[in-house]
């Protein structure tokens, strides 16, 4: 059972429709999975937002049923591309302006085939911002807290409390990594 | 592709075969101040109508007799346009309802929530505070303006609350650039929106801004004498503090 508010829902809902031509109609989700389920009015006007938005790994467009499927892991999935919406509306400039500075963004526009080379690089700055990127790719790869409890030898809550902003001993950022095939580049 | 300007197009007929998204405006609540606000997707893009209420201008102490805050908000615009500001385009339907374009970018409020702190290019801030101070305007807080942080510009929206005769309070973007670019309050700049605004003489100006009530009409033609001699960000703060130069 995924635990996402209400709040949370329909503020991804509201950003959506910021960012779509096309009308939403209706909107539910599955806990037990985290998939959305948004019905979207059937329309014969071009969509070419929500034709970029399906290009993102975990959105699936049924044209049949004009339904928008999107498959949320954690909370922070459907946060992330809350913000990401709320910020970009979908725009390709805004698109690769957010991902010169933010991992997370990069790889939605990686795959929204926005960003000139595949391994497009940021700098870190901060913690948090290497966390975020690890939990996000966690989410992505269907990884659980247990899963990679056990891949890395760390405790679960040792994991927790790095999600949450802790600092992290460099050995235990380094299991992660190597946990989640991420890889890390040093430039002089 | 040639922009179509909206003074040239029928809106009402826009509207009607476009369709409204009552649900994007959900991150967009009116504070009060507007009675009816909606979005609509139409074939030359998103257009916003808003219609504001006899009761808006009580509870906002906006004198309807001299101007609503609808055509307020259109002089403003006509008044941006003339200074070559980038702002939406706007036309007044009535005298209580405004369309106006709307802008694919978050307001400044969203873009610091949920991704951090603005960065500003003091040119663009410098022609942003000529033209609030000039139109006194009182509303300018961190949701009335939007932020392109592509370009790191701020866009200037919601101008309605303006040609007042009371001071207008400090623009929230310029307390935020006060705050972080100390080094850049004193310099001289010479922007655009200053050119024209030299170019204009009162007389046209009261043409651009029809105020009714001949106290506003004075107030700002006061304004636009006090920035004549106007080079820094440094100076147009000082006017809001009242402070000799």
């Amino acid at each position: 059972m995924k635990s996402f508010s209400k709040e949370g829902l329909e503020a991804f809902v509201n950003a959506l429709q910021l960012s779509i031509k096309t009308k939403v109609l209706d909107w539910a989700i599955d806990r037990h999975s985290g998939e959305c389920y948004v019905h979207l009015e059937k329309t014969k006007t071009k969509d070419e937002y929500l034709a970029l938005l399906c290009k993102l790994s975990f959105v699936k467009w049924d044209k049949k049923k004009n339904l928008l499927k999107i498959n949320f892991e954690h909370e922070e999935a459907l946060s992330s591309l809350t913000s990401f919406l709320l910020l970009s509306r979908l725009q390709i400039k805004n698109i690769q302006s957010l991902a010169e500075g933010n991992v997370v963004y990069q790889q939605f526009a990686q795959q929204m085939g926005l960003l000139s080379h595949k391994h497009a690089k940021t700098e870190v700055q901060n913690v948090q911002q290497i966390m975020d990127y690890f939990f996000f790719v966690m989410s992505e790869k269907d990884t659980t807290f247990r899963e990679l409890s056990e891949k890395t030898g760390l405790s679960q809550m040792a994991i927790h409390n790095a999600k949450a902003g802790g600092d992290v001993r460099l050995s235990s950022f380094l299991k992660l990594a190597k946990a989640l095939d991420v890889k890390i580049y040093f430039e002089k | 592709m040639a922009i179509q300007h909206l003074k040239n197009m029928n809106i009402q007929q826009l509207l009607q075969e476009g369709y409204e998204l009552p649900l994007a405006m959900k991150h967009y609540p009116s504070r009060g101040q507007t009675a009816v606000q909606k979005l609509y997707q139409t074939k030359i893009g998103k257009l916003f109508l808003k219609e504001v209420s006899k009761r808006n201008h009580e509870e906002c102490k906006i004198d309807i007799v001299s101007g609503t805050l609808a055509e307020r908000e259109y002089w403003a615009f006509l008044l941006a346009q003339e200074m070559k500001l980038n702002v939406p385009e706007l036309i007044l339907l009535n005298e209580s309802t405004t369309v106006q374009r709307w802008l694919d970018y978050p307001d400044a409020n969203t873009f610091m929530t949920e991704q951090g702190k603005l960065t500003f290019k003091a040119e663009n801030v410098f022609e942003c505070a000529l033209f609030d101070y000039l139109t006194g305007q009182i509303d300018r807080h961190d949701a009335n303006y939007l932020y392109n942080f592509s370009d790191k510009e701020i866009l200037l929206i919601d101008s309605a609350h303006a040609f007042l005769i009371f001071d207008g309070s400090m623009p929230d973007y310029l307390k935020l650039f006060e705050a972080s670019n100390q080094e850049m309050l004193t310099k001289k700049m010479e922007v655009l929106a200053k050119r024209m605004l030299k170019s204009l003489n009162t007389k046209e100006l009261q043409k651009l801004v029809p105020l009714r009530n001949a106290e506003e009409g004075k107030t700002l033609v006061k304004r636009y004498e006090q920035l004549s001699t106007v080079k820094s960000i440094s100076d147009v703060i000082a006017l809001y503090r009242g402070r000799k130069r």
